[in-house]
């Protein structure tokens, strides 16, 4: 390709690493927390995080990334774009998080926290010990497929001017007028970083039911 | 925090209200291309000639891929010179950027409906002398529509909130009315926050009708519901209406 150099690309492309795991990170940290919430059974805090999590939900990522950005700059606190992406892309996925640790706990039978306690372990043994090794497997596909999910959001992060892969492209496009090749590898990109994950995810989520329908 | 005067409000409402429009717009025809495309896929991916299972799955793999946002851009740069020239606007090409992605993940979510009934009842259709299409026709599909409708209304809240994206392409919708209120009077949290108030009056009630949808159908047809084996996209789409479905 003449004179193309697409190793513009490459400080984008880190960008995006940095803002998809930074997101994830801190949605895992959000999750946990309002997942162990949702285990003390405290109804009023368990109505706060059900309405946080469904409000989430119902707000574009985009919108979000705009009300962090800007919104919280009008405030007085001002926030580089790339740290405005990660909160934003992050408190919205950690309502689906909080969600994948609901759904793989739930995969162990409460007849089996029974059993632990009355052989007389501990809470936190029979977490430790019964539940989580049980639970982990099935945790493990939709965590790993939240952050393919998260690499293909952070091109949200170019609307705030963060110098992402998409952003590094779209100035690419620009500066060389070459819009068909730049177009392809990104294409590329995105297809030899995710599909492979994508797959993994897949081979492990039916190596997890396997499991689980043997036990 | 100031908040606007009555004439602000107004001013930024009446923008507002003209982007929600075409959001709507946008958000349903993408809706229906969606709704034909996945459907299109998921019958490729099963069919009996490997040409056309080829084809869905480069098609569904590509576009699964790419972020939408990515694809817009990548329209919206590649074919903007001859827009005028070919007489359509970012409106289309949006609404073709979103239809594409979300008919990639619509497919994989009827696949895998389709896949999970068992074999013995296509064998058993075989044997009552029954072809491929009339097996799908009478034997498949009836049983996997109940079961696919609320998981097709997550996919369509899903729609409405990445519309949002047509934004970056200058397609005049609610998003970037919200922006055009904010360079009208400096006040970005205040206009973004009825912005959000604004999606999560639409997207609300489909969560909550996903919902109940979802539980009326599980009462009505458990035993199917409880074979369809939830796939990762199909499982994505659950949370994102909030559902929590067990997996077990």
């Amino acid at each position: 390709m003449n004179g193309l150099d697409l190793t513009a690309l490459l400080p984008g492309a880190l960008a995006t690493i940095k803002i998809a795991g930074g997101a994830w990170l801190l949605a895992l940290a959000i999750g946990m927390l309002m997942s162990y919430i949702r285990e003390t059974g405290f109804r009023p805090l368990l109505w706060l995080v059900n309405g946080f999590t469904t409000l989430i939900r119902s707000i574009p990522e985009l919108v979000m990334l705009y009300l962090v950005y800007f919104g919280i700059a009008y405030l007085g606190v001002r926030l580089d774009s790339l740290t405005a992406a990660i909160v934003a892309l992050g408190v919205a996925e950690s309502a689906f998080m909080a969600e994948y640790f609901r759904a793989s706990l739930n995969t162990v039978s409460s007849s089996q926290r029974q059993a632990g306690l009355s052989l007389g372990l501990s809470q936190v043994k029979v977490l430790r010990l019964i539940v989580l090794p049980q639970a982990v497997p099935f945790a493990v596909p939709p965590l790993l497929n939240s952050f393919v999910g998260l690499l293909k959001t952070a091109t949200l992060a170019s609307a705030v001017g963060a110098v992402e892969l998409l952003y590094a492209g779209q100035d690419l496009m620009n500066r060389t007028g070459q819009v068909l090749p730049v177009a392809i590898s990104l294409v590329v990109i995105y297809v030899v970083a995710t599909l492979p994950l994508t797959a993994l995810v897949g081979k492990l989520e039916s190596r997890a039911r396997a499991r689980a329908s043997r036990a | 925090m100031i908040w606007p005067d009555w004439d602000t409000l107004a001013s930024w409402l009446e923008l507002m209200l003209a982007g929600l429009v075409v959001t709507l717009k946008l958000s349903f025809l993408t809706t229906v291309l969606t709704i034909i495309l996945g459907s299109l896929s998921a019958l490729g991916a099963v069919s009996t000639s490997r040409t056309v299972r080829i084809i869905s799955r480069v098609y569904v793999d590509l576009f699964r891929s790419v972020p939408i946002l990515a694809l817009m851009i990548i329209f919206y740069f590649g074919f903007g010179p001859w827009l005028s020239e070919w007489g359509i606007d970012t409106f289309t090409l949006a609404l073709a950027a979103l239809s594409l992605s979300s008919g990639a993940y619509l497919s994989e979510v009827y696949r895998g409906a389709i896949q999970s009934v068992p074999r013995s009842q296509w064998r058993a259709a075989e044997s009552l002398g029954l072809g491929h299409f009339a097996i799908l026709r009478f034997a498949v599909i009836p049983q996997v529509i109940p079961p696919l409708v609320p998981l097709t209304l997550n996919a369509v809240i899903s729609i409405v909130k990445n519309s949002s994206l047509a934004s970056l392409i200058t397609v005049n919708e609610l998003t970037l009315s919200g922006t055009m209120a904010v360079s009208l009077s400096f006040m970005p949290m205040q206009v973004y926050l009825l912005l959000g108030a604004m999606y999560a009056a639409i997207i609300l009630p489909l969560i909550f009708a996903a919902g109940r949808l979802e539980r009326w159908v599980n009462r009505r047809y458990g035993l199917v519901s409880a074979r369809l084996k939830p796939t990762m996209a199909m499982r994505t789409y659950a949370s994102a209406a909030g559902l929590g479905r067990r997996d077990r």
